[in-house]
């Protein structure tokens, strides 16, 4: 139990009836707990909630038959006002049922004022403020609890970010640093062909790492609110024509047919064009990645209305399972393909492209059968939006 | 003088794998190389190498599973394995070693010390 400094001093009287008012003030004064009990009195709902919104008070006696309020109707009434303030309803008649329905109504307790003696009174008053400290102080715990368990697992996710990053980070360098390494001590013969492949080893490295750290600063870019986005009329078969031609070297090392299947009428696109081609480059990535060797990667563009088109890279890859999907555009959520292979990355690479479709005024979207391939989609403007009826 | 000892080099990433065949092969060993744990498998059944350098993300079977496979079995449990990974954290090393390795180095390796490194685990006995 509290210990009597924590008893209440302060208490809302809700009482019209001057006899039942005086009755309850002179049971409370007969008292001799201490601290002494101060009543404020009111005579209607109306000014309890005047008082209640401005003044600390730390337990209602709350009568059933007010001018503005009767029954549980009162009690909601004071709920409403005052979340977790301790209320115990005085009923003229011993009607139980009555009572009850204002327990569940929230109400602490209820006291029948043909019986009530001081000392129940003031027990009641007491117990009620107990009981509702003791919500009050379960609640505030189970927040903490639940407030605990996301910054674990913020935590946990930066902390697995970090060492993801330095795994991404250490693989290009070592490339970069052990072949600089050996030719600077001169451990390569310079009139041997393998100077000229270790040297596209170390390009072909810094230049994945150049990616990684873009990819990052994009992300922390979107993170501080920072990311430009310059939407113009372009037209997008250029674009991606642009994309497949960087891309394509890498299909073809895999013996991956790049395919391209555009909507003729789908001629101009309303988006930043370097970031739009960001966002093809990426998925492109990502089926490149879980594709199989003489696989099958289909760029396709259809025309979803007169205002918006569809941006899709379909892949006859491994597929992705129903349970990963959801994950998939998280941030530092790395998903195994459904045979259960893992593929590093940043784990940035999906989380940036959404972003970077939502900045342009579109969504992302995947669908895919584990064993058949996967689609990835995005959504984009034909014209402006402001220009789009709705 | 190293010929004789043959070293199978396993890593998925094609730069990684250059550059440990061919810092092996100044020392004269008889490298070879795969690029995933079912392959080096493959390899290893075909001429158990003397020492297995492997990487531990690879594509399906991971290089853990591959040193405790290899450890476990009699006919391959000499070969002796160095793990040359990404994953530089102190708890990485531990697990490389509970999974059976002998050896362990980060990456980015150091090019000067590698094969000291290598020389060690190879005179072992």
């Amino acid at each position: 139990m509290n210990a009597p400094v924590d008893l209440p001093r302060s208490i809302l009287l809700v009482e019209d009836n001057p006899g039942d008012a005086d009755l309850i003030q002179d049971l409370l004064s007969e008292s001799t707990r201490l601290p002494a009990i101060r009543v404020i009195h009111v005579v209607s709902l109306s000014a309890a909630m005047a008082v209640l919104r401005s003044l600390p008070v730390e337990a209602v006696l709350l009568d059933l038959r007010l001018p503005d309020g009767s029954g549980v109707q009162c009690v909601d009434t004071v709920r409403a006002e005052a979340h977790d303030v301790p209320i115990v309803v005085l009923t003229g008649l011993d009607d139980d049922e009555l009572a009850m329905s204002c327990i569940a109504a929230g109400a602490q307790d209820y006291l029948s004022k043909l019986e009530v003696r001081s000392r129940t009174l003031i027990r009641a008053i007491d117990h009620a403020v107990a009981r509702a400290r003791e919500v009050l102080e379960r609640r505030r715990s189970e927040r903490l609890e639940r407030e605990k368990d996301l910054l674990l697992e913020a935590s946990r996710l930066q902390g697995e970010f970090v060492a993801n990053m330095s795994h991404e980070l250490r693989t290009p360098l070592n490339a970069i640093i052990g072949f600089s390494e050996l030719i600077y001590d001169g451990r390569v013969d310079v009139a041997s062909p393998s100077l000229h492949t270790f040297v596209g080893h170390i390009l072909t490295s810094a230049r994945h790492l150049l990616q990684l750290i873009n990819d990052v600063l994009d992300m922390a870019k979107f993170g501080a609110g920072k990311i430009e986005v310059d939407c113009r009329s372009v037209v997008l078969a250029t674009l991606i024509q642009e994309v497949a031609d960087v891309m394509q070297s890498n299909f073809a090392n895999k013996a991956i047919v790049l395919e391209l299947d555009l909507d003729p009428r789908v001629v101009q696109a309303w988006a930043d064009p370097n970031r739009l081609k960001q966002v093809l480059f990426n998925y492109l990535s990502n089926a490149l990645k879980f594709t199989p060797e003489a696989g099958r990667v289909t760029i396709r563009t259809f025309a979803v209305d007169e205002q918006r088109f569809e941006l899709e890279v379909e892949d006859s890859g491994v597929g992705i399972k129903a349970e990963d999907i959801g994950k998939l555009f998280s941030e530092f959520h790395q998903v195994r393909s459904s045979t259960g292979e893992f593929h590093a990355g940043t784990g940035l690479g999906l989380a940036l492209t959404k972003r970077l479709v939502e900045a342009q005024g579109g969504a992302v979207s995947v669908r895919s059968q584990p064993g058949l391939g996967s689609v990835f989609s995005a959504s984009f403007w034909r014209i402006p939006p402001t220009e789009a009826r709705s | 003088m190293n010929a004789s000892q043959s070293i199978l080099v396993v890593d998925d990433n094609a730069s990684n794998v250059a550059l440990l065949e061919h810092l092996l092969k100044l020392e004269g060993y008889d490298v070879r190389v795969a690029f995933d744990a079912e392959a080096a498998l493959q390899s290893i059944s075909e001429r158990p190498p003397t020492l297995l350098v492997t990487d531990i993300q690879l594509p399906g079977m991971s290089g853990l599973d591959l040193a405790r496979r290899l450890k476990s079995r009699a006919g391959t449990s000499v070969i002796r394995i160095l793990a040359v990974t990404a994953f530089a954290m102190a708890a990485d090393e531990a697990r490389a070693l509970e999974a059976g390795c002998d050896g362990y180095v980060a990456k980015p390796i150091d090019t000067r010390h590698f094969s000291g490194v290598v020389a060690s685990l190879l005179n072992r006995t």
